[in-house]
């Protein structure tokens, strides 16, 4: 099955309007970030146990993907951290650069 | 970016190289080399910087605009700040307006206000005309009180930067960052002192002070020009009487209409010639006695930055970046900045 590294403000949009649920019916693995889904006042409260409840996978940062972070700043400086990590990790997996 | 990053966290912790490189078993070489960007560490050395200076390895990623440009004011030769410390403050002061410009620049770099000239004024040889000069070169009244200083200077483009630093050395610094006149104040100090602690900065940034005149003389100078910027002497012989015998109650309410300290009124009462060298003493040696001289009760609400908040909210809700994004700059959590933003959900 194939993964998707999606940004934050994603999730939260289903959040808030009650219906996180939605996504995990497609034929797709969810991963995010452990800091990202870790840090909850970057983040609505109770999103992180919503999206673990509904299989959520937390993946670590690699230090390709570290790097890939970091330059994608200086390139797009509106991105949150975690919504470049989340970049980086799908731009470093599908090898798009 | 992680370079300048670790080296601020490094210094936030108050931990030297020597320290942080014990913890995580490299040589202090090894810290020199990640924080000047000669070297990388691998994820797991990440790791373990990130646990020992309680961050997380995201924390590393902030943004750093390398086109920043910053002139740092010196700190007082005999400052009571330690090297590391002089350190934190000038990283701190990068950290800070590297998200304040970060906004500026999404925005599209024209929202600031052009700062009056630094630099550029004169000395006359006397602290109230002084302090007259400085008035009008940000053209306010040349008497009257002053409220909402921070924000009159805000919306001049003299940036202020209210710093976290757990000292009371430290009372402010100036310098510039792109050009922009910046002033960075000691939170931990009291809403009066802050304010003259403002005006003595500012006296540093836009006086062109002789080359030759000594660092103590200089700060003596901006300290004076403080004092009659904030209450000058028209005012305090208006408000207080050409003469007076003694330092009485009433006076607190002078001191809270113009936002400063009663050591700083007394002072000012003494220079203008309302009341004399001994009365003066007096004051000062009950003052003492009642521990004001360390904690003089505040009388007037603190002021606080505004203008970093109302770019990052003004982005969000032009959706030019995410609530989430605006947390992050501001450094507050994400609830706060829904109260902030939305209407129905605040």
């Amino acid at each position: 099955m194939e993964h998707i590294s999606s940004d934050t403000n994603v999730w939260i949009d289903f959040f808030v309007i009650g219906r996180t649920e939605i996504p995990f019916h497609l034929p797709y693995i969810f991963i995010m970030n452990c800091d990202a889904l870790d840090d909850e006042l970057l983040s609505p409260s109770g999103l992180r146990e919503k999206l673990l409840q509904c299989g959520l996978i937390s993946v670590e940062l690699t230090i390709e993907q570290f790097g890939l972070a970091e330059e994608l700043g200086s390139r797009y400086p509106q991105l949150s951290i975690y919504d470049r990590i989340a970049l980086a990790i799908a731009l470093g997996s599908s090898g798009i650069r | 970016m992680f370079s300048k990053n670790l080296k601020y966290y490094r210094l936030k912790n108050a931990l030297s190289k020597k320290e942080l490189a014990e913890h995580v078993g490299v040589s202090p070489m090894a810290i020199s080399n990640y924080e000047n960007g000669k070297r990388k560490p691998d994820m797991e050395l990440l790791k373990q910087m990130a646990m020992k200076l309680g961050v997380r390895v995201s924390d590393f990623l902030a943004i750093r605009n390398e086109k920043l440009m910053f002139c740092h004011g010196e700190f007082r030769k005999n400052s009571a700040l330690s090297v590391a410390q002089q350190e934190y403050v000038r990283e701190s002061v990068e950290e800070y307006f590297n998200r304040f410009m970060t906004i500026v620049e999404i925005l599209g770099g024209d929202v600031l206000p052009k700062a009056p000239d630094a630099a550029v004024l004169k000395l006359s040889g006397g602290s109230e005309d002084d302090a007259q000069s400085l008035r009008k070169h940000l053209n306010l009244a040349v008497d009257g009180p002053i409220d909402n200083l921070i924000d009159i200077l805000e919306n001049k483009g003299i940036l202020v930067y209210v710093c976290e630093i757990d000292t009371d050395k430290f009372s402010g610094m100036s310098g510039l960052v792109n050009g922009c006149p910046y002033i960075v104040i000691n939170k931990k100090m009291s809403p009066e002192r802050i304010r003259s602690t403002v005006v003595h900065e500012l006296a540093h940034l836009m006086f062109k002070w002789p080359n030759n005149l000594e660092y103590r003389k200089i700060e003596d100078l901006s300290t004076a020009v403080s004092g009659a910027f904030l209450f000058p002497k028209s005012d305090a012989i208006r408000e207080l009487g050409v003469h007076r015998t003694a330092v009485s109650k009433d006076m607190l309410l002078v001191a809270q209409e113009y936002g400063i300290s009663m050591y700083m009124l007394v002072k000012r009462a003494q220079l203008s010639g309302i009341i004399s060298a001994s009365v003066e003493k007096e004051f000062y040696i009950e003052a003492s006695k009642a521990g004001w001289r360390k904690n003089e009760p505040h009388r007037i609400q603190s002021e606080d930055p505004t203008l970093f908040k109302q770019f990052v909210y003004r982005a969000v809700n032009e959706h030019e970046i995410s609530m989430q994004r605006g947390a992050e700059l501001l450094r507050v959590p994400y609830d706060d900045m829904v109260s902030h933003c939305c209407f129905s959900r605040g």
